[in-house]
């Protein structure tokens, strides 16, 4: 059985109401809680909303995009891996790290928190 | 269609990148058996360059059909699909180079309601991709990296640069979404969408396209004025299949990631048809998103349960 899909006017009234007026993307961005209220929307909804949060916080950036010309496809595509990178990017790699603590620590965050 | 001999059509858009493209062509034909025709339908997708002027190959297997408007990728994509006269459709881009045998390989693995997913390999490093996974509530994709022999040969979505499948198939699917624009999501939702008609997706590890990447400032020249449509397409693609919560949520990930092009991709929205698209694929696809959570036993971007 296939599960009548339709048109969400809740999302619907967002979309037109972001496009309107940037403090509703604002709150969209920044206070989904009076966003509901704004939109009346349920508590379940505002759960859904709210759990965008998570994938911003657990998603690290990958730092060998920088140097690798793999990356993408799409722009939309993620991917990066040191074992892709041929011997002059992976120079690349160890040269900036050498000399740039912010990459490096960047590089050593994205090793211990990538996921498998 | 017999499996002795056949007509394979390799479809090619191309937007300002014609000057790489006699190569692609002279090598996609060397490496094939020659025991089957092989025609090349390329869609000029209104090149500003004049790289299309300076292409001159004079054979009568080569057509060249040009678009006066830039149509995007999906729209030049089906505009040459329309002109092929293969029962079988290879569809790749401008750049790449195939592997030894490449048409054995599609003709031995073929079926009506199949599509093949080429292996993409880097040009310059070993990285190879066998076929996607779908990011939800991103809905980008993060490339398949391993496959062994005793895998299921199944794949989530087929690689833009080595996609395979019967004419009959891509009609029957109905082509690419001609409400993505320009470029982004399309190749993903032609997948799912395929999935979702009651066809399927193999890996054919040995059937492999060599890709030139664009490096990372060649694609950030890319997208400088494509990312409101590659938001756009993105956010269409998941109010096409998604459940209400989940697209609430892909829809504040958007606001909060792409703050600066949130709005415009969002008008671009209210203005389409996107609405009765989904209607339109609630009435005609075989199966729904749920089922396709089911059978990849799908998880959202951070490993947890989508909500469908």
């Amino acid at each position: 059985m296939k599960r009548r899909i339709k048109m969400s006017k809740k999302v619907d009234k967002i979309l037109k109401g972001i496009v309107k007026d940037s403090k509703d993307l604002q709150l969209l961005k920044k206070n989904p809680e009076e966003l509901a209220k704004k939109y009346n929307l349920t508590k379940n909804d505002l759960l859904s909303l709210e759990s965008a949060d998570l994938l911003i916080t657990r998603k690290p950036k990958n730092p060998l995009a920088d140097v690798t010309t793999i990356t993408f496809t799409t722009g939309m595509t993620i991917t990066g891996n040191i074992g892709d990178l041929d011997k002059n990017q992976l120079i690349t790699v160890l040269e900036r790290v050498l000399v740039d603590d912010d990459y490096a620590k960047k590089v050593k965050d994205y090793f211990i928190k990538k996921p498998k | 269609m017999t499996a002795n001999h056949c007509l394979i059509s390799v479809i090619i858009p191309v937007r300002n990148d014609f000057d790489r493209l006699e190569e692609t062509i002279k090598s996609i034909r060397e490496q094939s058996s020659k025991l089957h025709e092989i025609e090349f339908v390329i869609a000029d997708d209104a090149s500003d360059d004049g790289s299309n002027e300076r292409f001159k190959l004079n054979d009568k297997n080569v057509k060249v059909f040009r678009l006066h408007e830039r149509a995007g990728v999906p729209g030049a994509r089906n505009y040459a699909a329309s002109k092929a006269s293969g029962d079988i459709l290879f569809i790749t881009d401008a750049h790449v180079s195939f592997s030894k045998n490449w048409d054995l390989d599609v003709i031995r693995h073929i079926a009506d309601d199949r599509i093949l997913a080429a292996t993409i390999c880097d040009t310059i490093s070993p990285f190879k991709g066998y076929g996607c996974n779908l990011i939800v509530p991103f809905m980008g994709t993060r490339w398949v990296r391993e496959r062994k022999p005793e895998d299921n040969p199944f794949v989530q979505v087929a690689s833009s640069a080595g996609t395979v499948l019967t004419r009959a198939l891509f009609e029957k699917i109905g082509g690419f979404d001609s409400g993505m624009i320009l470029y982004g999501a399309a190749e993903p939702e032609f997948s799912l969408r395929a999935w979702l008609s009651g066809a399927e997706i193999i890996s054919v590890p040995s059937l492999q396209v060599f890709h030139t990447f664009k490096t990372k400032s060649e694609i950030d020249d890319f997208f400088t004025n494509l990312r409101p449509y590659i938001v756009h397409n993105n956010l269409r693609f998941g109010m096409l299949y998604l459940g209400e919560e989940e697209i609430l949520r892909m829809v504040r990930y958007y606001a909060i990631i792409y703050p600066e092009h949130i709005q415009e991709a969002a008008d671009l929205l209210e203005k389409s048809e996107v609405w009765q698209h989904r209607e339109y694929l609630n009435e005609t696809l075989k199966h729904d998103f749920k089922w396709f959570v089911k059978k990849f036993q799908l998880k959202d971007q951070v490993g947890h349960e989508i909500i469908v």
